[in-house]
């Protein structure tokens, strides 16, 4: 979409202003308008006339046309609306829309049309906004004017002072002969703290680069019958030969990337990175049968200046696990107050590679620390099929658990499996004889759920079960980096870090 | 580089800068230097309207910058910045003045500003900057503007960014990486924008990893962020395809955004992500609900258009064509141009699986539109209905059954329009299918009584007289003709009935019955009474009452006898038919004894002197030669009256059917063409292409783009510099003039840019050498070529640009005045050739309409009369060789230009680049009476809505008529 050019022209065709957006030669854009009134058509009941490489679209207004030139393949609902807004601006500043009038306001009309089309490009603004934007009325300065007026007042008075002191000294100097010291240079210093105020009031705003939260799976935002909207059309397109990647898939690969090596724009030169892996075995009757949880603390420094540090930690672990700290790390420190740091405070953490620091694991059998519970039965119908009821239960409600995908064998060749009901999403992949059920996020807010379907088998079909999910938010430990300081001094120092909690292996046997 | 070809951003219209003297330039220094804000703004103001109109006030400079640079004042602030965007921050050398570096100073402070709006108006003001020393100390400046609390400086700073690292990638190198950074901590829509477009342009890369992390929340996007994914999309697709399958998802999700301008562009783009069906069925779906939803035509117009060009490709029309019935909705717009598009979009798409659903939505359609009557709209509508109609049954001749019994009831239509055109259908289908003829035939008898117009009646007369060919048809027929004639004979029948009204007048003022009453104890012989009470013509007689008759005795008694001739012929028709068919000389005799009565009453009643008009001598012939033929039964007349008359109506049809064939078949040819690839084609591989060659594969916005600005003609002639300039050099003095001068004419598309070289041929210096330009015609001199000085035989060049407003044939004429240095003579002065413009090169050749060019025949206001004079002997070479040199197009078809009948005549149309259609009737023929080495004579008429024009076509064609002999 781009806007060439707004102008205003009059009945017979004279153009009255015209402001490009885009850069054009004086002839091009000459010569367009002087073509507009003849190409223009009247009697018609649309307001649009295109030639070879332009298109113009106009509106009347009173006595005058508003009209914008676009290039041909500009998108005309985009326009419409521009000019819609164009036409809005003009009387505004114009109280009779007419020759004389547009001229004696051609500066604000085209200041007020700066406004409305950057490059070409419409930005979204309102008539208010216009007007705010036109009057330049800023508030910031009027405080920076009154604060300047405060220090030139300020300035003076001190100025008064001085000379009064000056004077006073000089008649001293008068009275008791040369007692040398001159009073020179305070304008000097008035001016630089002058000019400090200036840099103060622009001084740029530090900003913290942002580490985006890193949703993963494509599926995370889609709802409901939309995203199966979605997913339908995708398929057919699949099916018609058309090469589909899932934006999940395009994540994914993200995701890997991001877990070997962190871009360098999101960490800081200190970088913490927590992995938990979650190595689970469940009974098909309840029960846990094993869990084993391994946990791994990374430290990464790229910069040499912080290769001293200590860093701090909370540890919230309720749950019993077994923690081991790095041979050089000082242990005592961390299980007295929380501090990792090697244990010889002079000597730097390696540099530009992963260490791990810290490590720790947990193997239970406690079914109330899974943290997410799978209820799956199976109930012979008695027609040679079995209605599926299954259902999830996040347990650890603190945790945040996305992309969670549940896997059921289904028998082959029996065809899709009916579902009758649904939280969440299904996919049935009939060449795996597997049928997803995925559920983009699962939090406190939908800590349980359930899915019912039928199909034919029986019911030693449907196991084992497999889960995956990860999560991001919190770990499962709930250990946290609370900050990272300078082994020399304490200064605090500039961290990133990350937690991941991941599924090595989930199943329900 | 005039100033005509420098980049311009702003123009404003101001005569009363341009008519007032140039001497005011001291007060406009006094006003800067003393007046107050007011005054500075309205001096400054005069200065930048003067800087636009061409002047040079080169003095005021230093005054600007000392007295109003410095003002606090925003309004003025604001002039200042549009006062840089126009002032020349060079000089001839193109070397940047030194002033400029005091005024970067100040845009530096004004950088810093604490008022967040001029740091915003200043940061794009840079973006229009061009001289890169300027912008290099403002860098620091603009980069910490990227960090201001305002959004408004915010986005600005991006822009500025983003222009002066497409400008100038050196002074910022680091642009995308910093933009990127930017754009992840960015909140404000507008700036994510900006910053997002930047990215696509500079860095694509960088704009694809942003997208990746946003990539689910595209939905909840601000409008004008989508549009700017979708172009994102749309690119990174054009350079790269292996990337389409990431984007298709996106894609879709966008289709169903909130904003219509968004669901466009994504439809747009989706097309040329897949060619799958369903990726096209989304977006012509999309497209459709775009044109049913949205309430503007504008939108209608053009979103038809983008599925007119969708049904281009064939695969693509597939899809389409499942999609007709849901484009037909468009219909309910009242806009006729719509609903033409959507009419002729439909007509194309229809195949033989949804052709009924598309006749049976056309019936209904017009039985809508007929319960809305009298409206002008309507009607026009209604005959677009029926020419759709039309087009279904010869495309499908299985709807013609379904169709002809709706159609014909327009027949009794008031309107003319749509009883026409169906008409001329059921002209055609009682021709082609001889299983309908039964069943139109009796639909027409059926419709007869209730015709009520003249044209139609004539149509339905010829049909009837033409087809009816077995013997209880024709007798039905004239039993009708009978009815419809009323009783006979008709003079003395009027004669009882005027006599009567006579009487009855008397009697009604005895009696005072009411009139309407009365009335009906009037009428009498006519069977229609219903259909007529409605709608016949009545005529007032004498005492001033209406008097009801048949239809037919109704246009005879209003004086239209050219219905007679019909008549008389289809009477005849249908006689000489009857006699073929009944064997029975009783009945043939009393049949052609009837018929004969009907003409010889029509006869005696056009000569009677009771109609309004009476009948001609022409039509009186007519009908006297239909009587004789059936009185004397010859076969010759016979055989003229029942077979040539349908073998004409053949040929006709046949002839129109082929022609329509041969365009369909060039149609084709041109679109197979399009897309088949021959055998020995290049094969282009996109990594191995240069920059350059990537024609086919350039980006559809970024054509347009540079089409729109006018780039790229100026790219296309770089690549023949030397073949076209050298044609149109023009010699301005003499050799032996002291100072030579010739130019090179260049003609664009709305100026000439005169490029002249200057010669001094003497050995003395000249000073003050001027060329002095003035034109003739509708021509406008730009600005004034400046003086120059020349050394003993140097030369120069000079530009001098003029800007054409409409088509006629301009003059440019002058002379260069010069001092010689030393000498203490006049200013010497040499008078220029004139330089003629010739109009040629603005007409080219244009299509329309027969309709068309009737209507602007009419409506045109001047006509040249130019009489043939040539050495030309051939009709058709004539016509030929007035196309060649006039680029005009012959609007009349080949087939009626065959034929050697000693005459020719011939439509010519042509448009100028300016939107000016010129109309030319050429009329010729071969004298008679002489050999064949005789010159062609005649006229040519040329009419236009421009005097200019039509007198320039003219004499151009008086120049070139004679042929020039080889």
């Amino acid at each position: 979409m781009v806007l060439l050019a707004a102008a205003v022209c009059s009945k017979n065709g004279r153009a009255l202003i015209s402001r490009q957006f885009v850069e054009m030669t004086r002839s091009r854009i000459e010569g367009l308008l002087a073509a507009f009134p003849k190409l223009m058509n009247t009697g018609k009941q649309h307001t649009f006339v295109e030639t070879e490489s332009v298109r113009y679209v106009y509106q009347p207004l009173e006595k005058m046309y508003m009209v914008l030139i676009t290039t041909k393949n500009s998108n005309i609902l985009e326009d419409l609306e521009t000019l819609r807004l164009f036409s809005r601006v003009i009387p505004e500043y114009c109280r009779v829309i007419d020759e004389a009038d547009i001229q004696e306001h051609a500066f604000e009309l085209i200041f007020a049309f700066d406004e409305v089309v950057a490059l070409g490009y419409r930005e979204s603004v309102n008539l208010a906004q216009i007007r705010t934007f036109t009057e330049m009325d800023s508030h910031e300065e009027k405080v920076f004017n009154a604060v300047r007026e405060t220090q030139v007042q300020d300035a003076k008075m001190k100025m008064r002072q001085r000379a009064k002191e000056i004077k006073q000294k000089q008649r001293d100097t008068m009275r008791g002969g040369r007692m040398g010291g001159s009073a020179m240079g305070y304008g000097s210093s008035n001016a630089s703290r002058m000019g400090e105020v200036i840099t103060q009031s622009i001084a740029p705003e530090p900003t913290k680069p942002k580490s985006v939260p890193s949703r993963s799976s494509g599926k995370a935002m889609k709802l409901g019958a939309k995203s199966k909207d979605v997913d339908q059309f995708v398929d057919k397109l699949i099916s018609e030969g058309e090469n589909v990647r899932s934006t999940g898939s395009l994540k994914s690969k993200k995701m890997d990337i991001a877990k070997t090596s962190v871009p360098a724009a999101l960490t800081e030169s200190v970088h913490i990175r927590i992995e938990e892996k979650l190595n689970i075995t469940a009974g098909r009757d309840g029960g846990l049968q094993q869990m084993i949880m391994q946990a791994m603390c990374w430290l990464r420094i790229a910069d040499d200046q912080y290769g001293c540090i200590f860093i701090k930690v909370d540890n919230n672990d309720d749950k019993g696990c077994q923690f081991q700290t790095h041979p050089k790390v000082d242990k005592k420190a961390f299980l007295s107050s929380g501090i990792i740091g090697l244990k010889d405070p002079d000597k730097p953490f390696p540099l530009k590679q992963d260490v791990g620091i810290l490590k720790w694991g947990l193997k239970t059998m406690d079914e109330s620390l899974m943290p997410l519970a799978i209820n799956c039965w199976p109930n012979d119908n008695g027609e040679g099929g079995c209605d599926v009821n299954i259902e999830y239960e996040l347990q650890l409600e603190e945790l945040e658990l996305i992309d969670v995908c549940i896997s059921i064998p289904v028998p082959s060749g029996v065809g899709a499996p009916n579902i009758a009901d649904l939280d969440g999403d299904f996919k049935h992949d009939s060449r795996k004889n597997i049928l997803e059920w995925t559920l983009p996020v699962i939090d406190a807010s939908n800590n349980t759920g359930s899915m019912e379907f039928s199909i034919a088998g029986s019911p030693d079909d449907f196991f084992p079960i497999n889960v995956s999910f990860h999560s991001t938010k919190k770990s499962f430990t709930d250990i946290q980096i609370t900050g990272v300081e300078m082994a020399q001094g304490r200064s605090p120092v500039k961290y990133s870090s990350e937690s991941a909690l991941l599924v090595e292996k989930y199943e329900i046997v | 580089m005039t100033s005509a070809e420098s980049i311009c951003y702003t123009l404003i219209y101001s005569p009363s800068v341009t008519d007032s003297e140039p001497s005011n330039e001291m007060q406009i220094k006094k006003d800067i230097e003393h007046g107050d804000i007011r005054t500075k703004t309205e001096a400054l103001k005069r200065v930048i309207l003067m800087t636009l109109n061409g002047e040079k006030l080169q003095g005021l400079l230093m005054t600007i910058i000392k007295y109003l640079l410095p003002s606090a004042d925003h309004t003025v602030k604001k002039l200042l910045l549009i006062f840089w965007e126009i002032w020349p921050k060079t000089d001839a050398q193109g070397k940047l003045r030194p002033e400029m570096i005091l005024v970067c100073d100040a845009y530096r402070k004004d950088l810093q500003h604490p008022n967040e709006f001029i740091r915003g108006s200043t940061l794009r003001f840079l973006c229009k900057l061009r001289q890169p020393e300027l912008i290099e100390p403002l860098m620091p400046a603009i980069r910490s503007c990227l960090d201001h609390r305002h959004s408004y400086v915010r986005r600005n700073a991006v822009l500025a960014i983003y222009t002066i690292y497409k400008k100038f990638d050196q002074l910022i190198p680091d642009a995308p990486e910093l933009i990127h950074e930017f754009l992840e901590g960015e909140k404000d829509a507008s700036c994510k924008r900006n910053a997002f477009m930047m990215l696509i342009h500079a860095d694509q890369e960088r704009a694809l990893d942003y997208l990746s992390t946003c990539i689910d929340q595209v939905n909840s996007f601000n409008d004008i962020l989508q549009l700017v994914i979708v172009e994102l999309v749309y690119k990174v697709c054009h350079t790269n395809p292996g990337e389409r399958a990431r984007f298709i998802r996106c894609i879709y999700n966008l289709l169903q955004s909130s904003s219509q301008a968004v669901r466009y562009e994504a439809a747009g783009t989706l097309v040329t992500l897949s060619n799958a069906p369903t990726a096209i069925r989304a977006a012509a779906q999309c497209y459709i609900d775009l044109i049913v939803k949205e309430a503007d035509n504008n939108v209608k117009l053009i979103v038809l258009d983008r599925l007119i060009g969708l049904k281009e490709h064939p695969q693509h029309e597939k899809v389409l064509q499942e999609l007709v019935m849901d484009i037909l909705r468009a219909l309910a717009s009242p806009d006729l141009e719509v609903r033409r598009k959507t009419l002729d979009l439909a007509l194309d798409l229809v195949t033989s699986r949804n052709v009924e659903d598309l006749v049976k939505f056309l019936e209904k359609e017009v039985v809508k539109s007929s319960n809305v009557q009298g409206h002008d709209i309507t009607d026009k509508y209604r005959q677009m209905l029926v020419q759709t109609m039309h087009s279904c049954a010869v495309k499908f001749p299985d709807t013609a059954a379904s169709i002809i019994p709706v159609l014909m009831e327009f027949l009794g239509d008031s309107e003319e329009l749509a009883a026409e055109d169906v008409l001329v259908f059921v002209r055609e289908a009682v021709h082609r299918y001889q299983n309908h003829k039964p069943l139109i035939l009796e639909k027409l008898l059926e419709v007869f009584p209730s015709i009520r117009t003249i044209k139609i009646m004539r149509g339905v007369l010829w049909i009837l007289g033409e087809y009816c060919e077995d013997t209880s048809l024709i007798l039905r027929f004239v039993t009708e003709i009978r009815k419809s004639v009323g009783e006979l004979p008709m003079v003395e029948n009027e004669l009882k009935i005027a006599a009567g009204e006579a009487e009855e007048a008397k009697d009604e003022e005895g009696k005072g019955d009411k009139p309407s009453a009365r009335r009906v104890t009037e009428m009498g012989t006519y069977v229609t009474q219903s259909a007529f009470s409605v709608a016949s013509k009545s005529t007032k007689d004498k005492s001033g009452k209406t008097i009801k008759r048949p239809p037919l005795r109704q246009f005879f008694m209003d004086g239209k006898f050219s219905l007679a001739c019909s008549l008389s012929t289809a009477l005849t028709k249908q006689a000489l038919r009857f006699l073929d068919s009944c064997r029975d000389t009783r009945k043939q005799n009393s049949f052609i004894a009837q018929c004969m009565l009907i003409l010889s009453s029509v006869l005696h009643l056009g000569r009677s002197g009771l109609p309004e008009k009476p009948i001609s001598d022409d039509q009186i012939d007519r009908v006297g030669s239909c009587l004789m033929v059936l009185s004397e039964r010859h076969t010759v007349m016979g055989d003229i009256f029942t077979s040539k008359c349908r073998s004409a109506l053949a040929f006709l049809l046949e002839t129109r059917a082929a022609e329509e064939s041969v365009q369909r078949k060039a149609a084709e040819k041109n679109r197979s063409a399009l897309n088949a690839i021959q055998p020995d084609d290049p094969i282009n591989f996109v990594q191995l292409l240069a920059k350059a060659e990537a024609g086919s594969l350039e980006d559809q916005f970024e054509l347009s783009l540079s089409a729109a600005v006018g780039t790229l003609d100026q790219k296309k002639e770089a690549r023949d510099p030397a073949a076209s300039k050298l044609n149109k050099v023009t010699q301005l003095t003499g050799f032996s003039d002291p100072v030579y001068a010739e130019a090179y004419v260049h003609i664009n598309q709305y100026d000439i840019v005169l490029d002249v070289l200057v010669v001094n041929q003497t050995s003395d210096t000249l000073q003050n050498c001027t060329l002095e330009l003035a034109t003739l015609g509708d021509l406008k001199l730009v600005e004034k070529p400046s003086p120059l000085t020349l050394g003993p035989h140097d030369f120069a060049n000079i530009k001098a640009s003029v800007k054409v407003a409409s088509t006629e044939n301009g003059l440019i004429f002058g002379n260069i005045v010069y001092d010689i240095a030393g000498a203490a003579s006049d200013r010497n002065c040499v008078v220029l050739n004139d330089i003629h413009i010739d109009i040629m090169d603005y007409i080219q050749a244009a299509n329309c309409s027969d309709a068309e060019f009737r209507k602007m025949w009419a409506e045109f206001e001047w006509e040249n009369k130019v009489a043939v004079n040539t050495n030309i002997c051939s009709l058709i070479e004539y016509l030929q060789h007035i196309l060649n040199c006039t680029n005009m197009k012959c609007l009349t078809p080949e087939k009626a230009l065959g034929g050697d009948s000693g005459f020719l005549a011939a439509n010519l149309f042509a448009k100028s680049i300016f939107g000016e259609s010129a109309l030319a009737n050429l009329s010729v023929e071969k004298p008679a009476g002489k050999g064949p080495d005789d010159p062609v004579s005649g006229h040519i008429r040329i009419r236009a809505k421009s005097q200019g024009m039509a007198l320039s076509l003219g004499d151009k064609i008086t120049q070139t008529q004679k042929k020039s002999k080889k």
